[in-house]
């Protein structure tokens, strides 16, 4: 079953178009709401599966970080051929795709919404045992080990922690576990990111929690700090987890998010839109 | 003596290792819940990484050039084939991670 979304205004009739990314054995449905939120603002919202989280549930084992990439570009490409004004946005590995949009497309890029950016796998969540994580990323051990999705599943809020649960138990919305080698890539894609940082210009809003249980805001400390964008706003949680768009403050974040969006929006046309008289 | 003591504590580990590798391959995490096999996985990982320190220890202490290379190759082969290892080959692999893990006990116990 796909879990993919497109939501267009009929016509030209949209701000802009919002290019979403989900997070690490995730799917586009984790951003449905958020997307439908915006949609009803007023832009075009697209959020499509990452590859490596298809149906087939061992792409994840093979898939490589420069997939992810090449996705994320090819996506942001096709929407800029179309759109004049257009942000991209994600949540954990989506937030770094969106960083990775704007580390190669500088400019081009309306604007940047980084929720829970994953750059470091420190949250509290993490077993003690993680100092061993060297090892088991660098050898065959990666293909063995898979970390069970569990308490809190990135929730804070009890009544959505167990729709998430109950959800996660159905298993048509994202995947149950974390295998390591998806936290290998994703971790190789932070360290380019982390590299790379300073590239980024466009205006960029982040937003993280300060109980984040996968990432600390170290990670997001480390964007706010090594970005070029003149124009950014940091904004830190207290009252949810990992995945803020369903947590306690997720109105906020959706708020502060459309106020970033609606104040980005550049009302210079294209040169084609002009008529020469 | 130390030397001796070094010797022993890497052949634990290395023996420990080898049967939690072997017993892996049997499916006995496939009888566990997610988190006891992730607690499973993690403390093979425990275990390789005291396999590699010693590795490195006795490749530092042991007497004999072509000793302490073939130990420290040892002490590599878990990322060598970390390095090689494809999803598609994974048993392949794994087998050849316990022949390493199990011909390294035995060079250190016949030299």
């Amino acid at each position: 079953m796909s879990l993919d979304f497109i939501l267009k205004h009929e016509g030209n009739n949209s701000k802009g178009a919002v290019l979403l990314f989900h997070g690490l054995t995730g799917s586009p449905f984790e951003l449905k709401k958020y997307g439908q939120f915006l949609f009803n603002s007023g832009y075009d919202v697209f959020a499509e599966c990452l590859p490596g989280h298809g149906e087939k549930f061992e792409e994840i084992y093979t898939v490589k970080y420069q997939d992810w990439l090449d996705f994320a570009y090819s996506r942001f490409e096709r929407l800029k051929t179309e759109y004049k004004n257009v942000f991209v946005s994600g949540l954990c590995l989506g937030a770094v795709l969106a960083l990775a949009v704007g580390i190669k497309y500088r400019e081009q890029v309306t604007g940047i919404i980084s929720l829970s950016t994953t750059l470091y796998l420190d949250g509290w969540r993490l077993p003690w045992y993680k100092c061993f994580m060297p090892i088991a990323l660098n050898t065959i051990l990666r293909f063995y080990y898979t970390y069970p999705e569990c308490e809190p599943h990135g929730v804070k809020n009890l009544k959505t922690r167990n729709a998430v649960k109950k959800l996660l138990t159905k298993g048509d919305v994202g995947m149950n576990d974390f295998p390591m080698t998806g936290f290998k890539e994703l971790l190789e894609l932070s360290a380019y990111i982390r590299k790379n940082l300073s590239k980024v210009v466009s205006p960029i809003l982040i937003i993280h929690s300060k109980e984040d249980d996968l990432t600390s805001t170290k990670s997001a400390n480390a964007v706010n700090k090594n970005i070029s964008s003149k124009d950014k706003e940091y904004i830190i949680l207290y009252d949810s987890y990992h995945m803020v768009l369903y947590d306690n403050e997720k109105e906020f974040v959706f708020e502060k998010s459309l106020r970033f969006l609606d104040s980005h929006i550049k009302q210079t046309a294209k040169t084609e839109d002009f008529v020469c008289i | 003596m130390y030397l001796k003591l070094i010797e022993i504590l890497f052949g634990v580990f290395a023996f420990i290792l080898t049967l939690l590798m072997i017993l892996r391959e049997f499916g006995i995490t496939k009888n566990l819940s997610p988190m006891k096999a992730s607690d499973y996985v993690s403390s093979m990982a425990g275990f390789m990484f005291a396999y590699i320190l010693f590795s490195f220890i006795l490749a530092t202490f042991i007497p004999g050039g072509i000793n302490k290379i073939v130990l420290a190759l040892f002490g590599f082969s878990p990322f060598i084939i970390g390095k090689l290892v494809t999803y598609q080959k994974v048993k392949t692999y794994s087998f050849l991670q316990i022949l390493c893990v199990i011909l390294s006990i035995v060079f250190v116990y016949a030299i």
